[in-house]
């Protein structure tokens, strides 16, 4: 097991289901269930048969029961893809403690990605800054978990800004089949269709999780003196006395996250804020609690 | 302004530690990252500009901070001058032009010295003051009344003539100064004497004002004065006498230790010379006048040579002292001894055993003449009825100063008198003559007149207001009733003045009684008067005209009328009247330095509350007045906008 999914949260996390709340398809059956009708034992429903329809699927058991055309729908329980994208910019290498913002998100896609290996589920991780770094194809069993874990762990130099919109169209790209997708970023990407992709990946079939990754000292800004603040992607610097604007800084903070949570609801994603210094069990629990 | 702890400016290099402060802040504040720096740069960027212009305030205030903390230990003042000059106010100034002022001193007069002064410290007067400027010389003149215009009033200063032989009349002058001020509407009120403040000054006796006007002196004297001056001249023998006139002429001073003389001037030239011999600081000299040569007036004059050469002339009169009396005999008779002016004669005879003198001139009514009465003091009119003619005449004489006594008896005619006289006369006779039994004399004057007995008189109603009986007879009724008639005065008498029904003139108190009568008639001569001091002198007539010769030797023509006020006595030394061309002794006179003025080591600064230093030429006492407070206000205050500026900075 990589250093990056310590053993006591491993065992937290244990007990955890990830369950998706769209079915997926996948090529291993597992306990996710299936939108594919057809070849399945789970019965779902009856519908009325219309012209067009599969005439294999007429139910002819209810036809002698009612005299009318109908066809069954089964679900099929699948194996579910799930795809991990996270954030290694620059500005996700900071952190106000010892635990960088990257740090916090390596540990909940290692959770994540140790969760859905335990109910058998495929896994891949994409790494991105302005562009896709390193990827690991969907796979799944123990031995690629680990060594997801261990790519996770030792994540590619950071060569440029962040740029989601190009980044996360490249993810489309590469996610495969409909599945769960994960971002965990900072989202400091100010341009205003950096989420339009998410409608996009939803648009896909897949479920997407964002998971907004923040520092406390980002929300608050609790410094007591004036300091030169100065930018991780170029961004030109700044003498401020915190203490004169903390409060409409974090009205803008809030309403930049607002405004994040906003779009990927709007593209029918879920947003999680996963600030540094919340146990991640905790985020993971919500999250999974709102599943 | 000034500094009690000049040193102490030396900190203000403390000034260089607030812009360090402000630029090493700058430079040390220590480097953040933060990746959401955008959000900085929104919602700094509207603030940045303001905090820049605060941060530039803040830096600018401390700086002052600094330097005011800086001020207020190096204790500061501010010089300021007395408490009125520096604010408009009301000045009168009291410009002392009498004859000592004219003293010498760096080839300049006092007075001009004193109106440079007097300029500079008008030049001083903040705008909307008002200034006036009262002479002291006598009579003390308003030279600037009240007037606000500066430089009228520098131009009214430098016009004073720089030479005077005025008396002082300081005191008056400081009154009609003070009256000057308290006429004006302003609150603050200051009155500067310049003067050299001689004995002569009489300064500590004036009234100075105590309230609400603030008072300085300038002393504007001669060091040292090297003067001389004739202080007296007596003179002895008369005209009668055969040595003539002596005349014993006194002069104090400082002796020079060179030879000096003392000359003698009749008519405009120098006609004799004598040496002055010094003791001390007392000279004499002794000059002869020959009988022939006596005028009625002459100069004396001192050799020239001290700070002062006006008062080293002297005006002197030979007999002026003498009344002139023009007896009208009514009665003439061809023995002297019956004439009805015998009597009174011979009492004017005697006059100058009792320190009188007189000079008597008779004549019958009818050779009367103007030029005899214009001549006279006292005409009397011994029981003469006059023709119609002399009436206006002697109305005029009267008027224009001269002196009429009427004496009853046989002669006169009552209703002439009574009509034509009325208004002249204290009274009129009732009757001609009355024979009653023997009266005396009452008079509280002469009680000596109790002895006489009166057995015939002219009775008299007194009909002037204010006519004044001066002597009764035991019945009460007026013996003797004297009134002024204009510049003149009148006397009737109920009796004769020889021993017609009345041994008055047998009684003892009979020359008192006449030269106490003419000296009251004659008493408003003044033949020695101070320079400016009108000279009452008869007017021309069409007839008679009338010339006054200065000292100078200018010729001064007097208007028709019945009294002159002369007024042109602005020389030292003798005057002379013509009348008709011919030398009218009885009105010359004589203008005087006057007394006092000529000796001019100052005196003691009377005690008076001033305002301005006594020896100083125009300087003015300074006072300090400490500015700490205000700085220390200022500090409060700019400690105060600091505050709120840092507040402003933080939000």
């Amino acid at each position: 097991m990589s250093h990056v999914l310590e053993p006591e949260l491993a065992t937290r996390l244990a007990g955890l289901t990830l369950k998706a709340k769209r079915t997926v398809d996948g090529l291993l059956a597992g306990m996710h269930r299936s939108p594919h009708r057809g070849a399945s034992a789970i019965f779902k429903e009856h519908r009325e048969y219309r012209p067009g329809d599969d005439p294999r699927l007429i139910d002819w058991r209810a036809y002698a029961r009612s005299d009318r055309y109908a066809i069954k729908h089964f679900e099929h329980e699948t194996q579910m893809c799930g795809t991990l994208a996270l954030d290694i910019s620059t500005s996700m290498r900071w952190g106000s403690s010892d635990t960088t913002k990257l740090d916090h998100a390596t540990t909940l896609l290692a959770a994540l990605a140790y969760v859905l290996t335990r109910q058998g589920d495929a896994v891949s991780l994409i790494t991105f800054d302005a562009t896709i770094r390193d990827r690991l194809p969907a796979r799944s069993g123990p031995a690629h978990l680990d060594y997801l874990l261990r790519t996770l762990a030792a994540p590619a130099t950071p060569k440029a800004e962040t740029a989601l919109h190009a980044s996360l169209d490249k993810l489309i790209e590469h996610a495969g089949r409909m599945g769960l997708v994960v971002i965990a970023s900072d989202l400091l990407d100010l341009r205003a269709d950096a989420l339009d992709p998410v409608a996009r990946i939803q648009a896909r079939g897949h479920q997407t999780i964002v998971l907004h990754v923040l520092d406390r000292a980002e929300l608050e800004l609790p410094y007591e003196q004036p300091f030169h603040f100065e930018g991780l992607e170029g961004e030109a610097p700044v003498e401020v006395d915190p203490k004169g604007i903390r409060r409409r800084y974090r009205e803008s903070i809030d309403a930049f996250i607002e405004s994040c949570r906003r779009r990927v609801v709007a593209a029918g994603g879920r947003y999680q804020l996963a600030c540094t210094d919340t146990p991640p069990e905790h985020t993971l629990l919500q999250l999974l609690r709102g599943s | 302004m000034g500094f009690g702890l000049p040193w102490v400016l030396v900190g203000l290099i403390a000034t260089a530690a607030p812009v360090l402060a402000h630029l090493l802040r700058r430079q040390k504040l220590p480097r953040q990252t933060l990746p959401t720096i955008a959000f900085l740069h929104q919602v700094h960027a509207i603030r940045a500009a303001r905090l820049r212009l605060v941060d530039m305030l803040l830096l600018v205030l401390r700086v002052l901070l600094v330097i005011v903390l800086v001020l207020v230990a190096a204790r500061p003042y501010r010089v300021v001058q007395s408490s009125v000059t520096d604010r408009q106010h009301a000045l009168a100034i009291v410009f002392d032009d009498s004859l000592s002022m004219s003293a010498i001193y760096e080839g300049s007069t006092l007075i001009e010295r004193a109106a440079s002064l007097a300029q500079r410290q008008v030049r001083r007067l903040p705008q909307g003051s008002e200034v006036s400027v009262v002479l002291a010389g006598k009579p003390p003149r308003v030279w600037v009344r009240r007037s606000t215009e500066i430089d009228m009033a520098q131009d009214a200063l430098g016009e004073i003539e720089e030479r005077s032989i005025r008396a002082n009349a300081l005191c008056d002058a400081i009154r009609r100064a003070a009256e000057l001020l308290l006429e004006g509407d302003l609150k603050e009120r200051r009155l500067v004497v310049f003067s050299d403040f001689t004995p002569g000054t009489h300064a500590a006796e004036c009234e100075w004002p105590t309230r609400g006007i603030s008072i300085g002196l300038e002393q504007v004297s001669t060091p040292n004065p090297d003067n001389r001056w004739i202080r007296s001249v007596e003179v002895t023998g008369s005209r009668d006498s055969a040595k003539g006139f002596q005349l014993d002429a006194k002069v104090s001073g400082t002796s020079t230790g060179r030879p000096q003389s003392i000359r003698l001037r009749q008519k405009g030239q120098e006609t004799q010379t004598g040496p002055v011999d010094w003791t001390g600081e007392e000279g004499t000299a002794v000059l002869t006048l020959p009988v022939g040569a006596a005028d009625a007036v002459v100069e004396m004059q001192l050799d020239p040579d001290d700070v002062l050469p006006a008062d080293n002339v002297k005006g002197v009169l030979l007999g002026s002292d003498t009344i002139h009396v023009l007896l009208v005999d009514g009665d003439p008779h061809p023995d002297p001894r019956k004439r009805e002016t015998a009597f009174i004669s011979h009492a004017l005879e005697v006059a100058p055993q009792a320190g009188r003198s007189f000079a008597v001139e008779t004549l019958d009514a009818q050779d009367l003449s103007e030029s005899a009465i214009v001549r006279s003091d006292v005409v009397v009119l011994a029981n003469a009825t006059l023709d119609t003619k002399w009436l206006p005449l002697l109305q005029r004489f009267v008027s224009g100063g001269g002196s009429l006594w009427v004496t009853a008896g046989d002669k006169i005619n009552p209703r002439t008198y009574g009509s034509v006289l009325r208004d002249l006369l204290p009274g009129r006779y009732t009757a001609t003559r009355t024979d009653d039994g023997p009266l005396s004399l009452r008079s509280e004057d002469l009680p000596e007149l109790a002895q006489v007995t009166v057995r015939g008189r002219t009775p008299i109603d007194e009909t002037s207001l204010d006519a004044v009986v001066r002597v009764r007879f035991s019945d009460g009724s007026p013996a003797m009733v004297e009134h002024r008639y204009r510049s003149g005065r009148v006397a009737m008498l109920a009796t004769t003045i020889d021993d017609a029904g009345t041994d008055l003139p047998y009684q003892p108190a009979f020359v008192p009684f006449v030269l106490q009568t003419l000296a009251w008639l004659a008493g408003r001569t003044e033949h020695s008067v101070e320079p400016f001091q009108a000279v009452s002198l008869p007017g021309s007539t069409p007839t008679q005209r009338i010339q006054v010769i200065t000292p100078s030797g200018r010729t001064v023509d007097l208007l028709e009328a019945d009294r002159i006020a002369f007024r042109e006595t602005g020389e030292i030394g003798a005057y002379r009247v013509l009348v008709n061309g011919v030398h009218g002794p009885r009105f010359a006179f004589v203008v005087n330095a006057p007394s006092g003025e000529s000796d001019l080591v100052p005196a003691e600064l009377p005690d008076v509350a001033t305002d301005l230093d006594d020896s100083g030429v125009g300087s003015f006492r300074g006072l300090e007045e400490s500015l700490t407070p205000w700085l220390l206000t200022l500090a409060i205050a700019l400690l105060f906008v600091e505050v709120w500026l840092r507040q402003v900075r933080r939000r």
